[in-house]
């Protein structure tokens, strides 16, 4: 997908406090239209945060968030999702006392009826191979076969953006090969925002990268770039070395 | 024999009947409705009054006592249930308090008697007893009730939202759904079919402001009971203890009938703690 000028979604000034704890701060982002942008930050960095402000599971203590240029600020959670913004969270998000077909119908219903549901759920059952699974009910799976439902949904509600919080954790060297194919496959008609440690794989999917620190944007440079940034080796491990 | 099969089949679509709405809001939303036994008791008076009034028996009772309680269960989440989710101890008190409101303010409306409707349908008779036709009445309305909320929890979008939303309500909203809006329509339709089968009931109760009583502990066994598969669980412990009831109701008397079905229960809970639904396939509702 071909990036163009209009963000798909900016924020200005984003902040979120929790008590007399900072969690963000001033933060302003761009993604483009079709961009895939990875963040990268140390643990209690502000990434999860920012992704729960951006969804408004978390109400943003300041600032403002546009969406294709429209102020969506004082929208709820699922007027959100609504617009065609999905999230996969860190720990697999799913509903347990349904079946796979069950929670794919469910995110399918999102945002279309009918036989359109139906083909949306077929095709993604297909294309993450989840066809022996299919009539499981969720608390009865794996780590990793939860973690692919969970994407699973996300793809089967065709949504326009779609974060992704540390989608490869807890996945074999083989499911991240497979996760990194098919977050290519799905960025070329969908803008993403991935939260993601490992750097051989951020260097695999994304051009550009947005490091927090300490709740702030510290930098937003090239892969390549960013492997290369001392300073951002010291903020990781606390020392002036380069990011592995 | 005949006729006592009917009497069991009775005495199981009535406690079905009484435990389905309370299933719904309690099993499904996890909201501990003391209020139950009142919103079968506003379906009673409901029908009672639009009868009384000229309309249609029918009409009344599968129509305007459903309608009536529904709007009564939106107004009670809108403006209690709704700021107590999550907090059982709270929301149990707070519909106690509805319960007694609702018990007075229809005691001062048509005062402390016992009103009747004359049970419509007649009389069967086999092997020279006879035996109030209306039976049949409350064992069909119950399979069909049992058959629709099945085809709608299992078969529908908007079943599949319910079931999802009182499974991670944090996870719908993601999804593009209002969960507040779901609490509220899954309650009202609790509140109706409770209004429903307190309307259908009616004819062979009896009406009287202090009618919930009666059945708000049967109803609660009865959910306990079945478990977390609340169709499911909710309708085979109907067949359970009503058929424990009935029996020993025909070999002894109907308080014998009780004290069987609260000592069937207590043993239940001792051999399955989670009740009849760990016992079923974990695919059912």
């Amino acid at each position: 997908m071909s990036e163009t000028a209009t963000p798909i979604i900016s924020t200005r000034n984003i902040g979120k406090h929790f008590g007399g704890v900072k969690a963000l701060e001033g933060i302003d982002f761009d993604l483009a239209e079709g961009e895939l942008r990875c963040l990268i930050g140390p643990n209690g960095a502000g990434k999860s945060t920012f992704f729960r402000c951006l969804t408004k599971q978390y109400k943003p203590s300041t600032g403002e968030i546009f969406f294709r240029g429209r102020n969506v600020s004082r929208l709820k959670t699922h007027e959100i999702a609504r617009l065609g913004i999905g999230i996969k969270t860190q720990v697999p998000n799913v509903f347990d006392g349904l079946t796979v077909y069950e929670n794919l119908h469910l995110a399918a219903n999102a945002r279309m009826y009918g036989a359109a549901a139906d083909e949306a759920c077929d095709a993604a059952i297909e294309r993450m191979a989840l066809q022996r699974i299919v009539d499981e009910r969720l608390d009865r799976l794996s780590h990793g076969q939860r973690q692919w439902v969970e994407l699973a949904m996300i793809i089967t509600s065709r949504p326009v953006l779609i974060l992704l919080d540390e989608p490869t954790a807890g996945m074999t060297g083989e499911e991240v090969a497979k996760t990194a194919e098919l977050i290519h496959e799905i960025n070329r008609d969908t803008s993403l925002i991935v939260v993601e440690h490992d750097m051989n794989f951020v260097r695999a999917i994304a051009r550009k990268v947005t490091v927090f620190h300490q709740g702030r944007i510290f930098a937003e440079e090239s892969a390549e770039e960013i492997m290369h940034d001392p300073k951002i080796g010291e903020i990781y491990l606390g020392k002036r070395k380069k990011v592995q | 024999m005949a006729i006592a099969l009917v009497q069991i089949l009775n005495t199981i679509a009535s406690l079905a009947l009484i435990s389905v709405g309370l299933a719904i809001i309690f099993g499904m939303m996890k909201v501990m409705n003391f209020a139950h036994g009142e919103l079968l008791m506003l379906g009673a008076y409901s029908v009672q009054t639009a009868y009384s009034n000229g309309v249609n028996l029918w009409i009344a009772m599968f129509v305007i006592a459903p309608i009536f309680v529904g709007i009564v269960g939106i107004l009670i989440e809108l403006l209690v249930i709704r700021h107590l989710y999550g907090r059982m101890m709270d929301t149990l008190l707070a519909t106690w308090g509805i319960s007694l409101f609702i018990t007075g303010l229809i005691t001062m409306i048509f005062g402390n008697v016992t009103q009747g409707i004359s049970t419509p349908l007649g009389f069967y008779e086999i092997g020279g007893i006879r035996d109030s036709a209306y039976k049949f009445l409350i064992i069909g309305v119950t399979v069909v009730l049992f058959a629709g909320i099945w085809i709608v929890l299992k078969k529908t979008r908007m079943g599949l939202i319910a079931r999802a939303t009182m499974n991670n309500p944090g996870q719908v909203s993601v999804l593009g759904v209002n969960p507040r809006v779901v609490y509220t329509v899954t309650f009202a339709a609790g509140a109706a079919i409770s209004g429903l089968a307190g309307a259908v009931l009616a004819p062979v109760t009896g009406v009287v402001p202090t009618m919930g009583a009666a059945y708000i502990g049967k109803a609660f066994i009865t959910v306990i009971c079945g478990g977390d598969a609340i169709f499911a669980g909710t309708a085979i412990a109907s067949v359970l203890f009503g058929s424990i009831n009935q029996v020993t109701t025909i070999v002894s008397t109907a308080e014998f009938g009780e004290v069987a079905l609260l000592i069937g229960a207590l043993l239940m809970l001792r051999v399955l703690p989670k009740g009849i639904s760990s016992l079923v396939s974990n695919r059912a509702v």
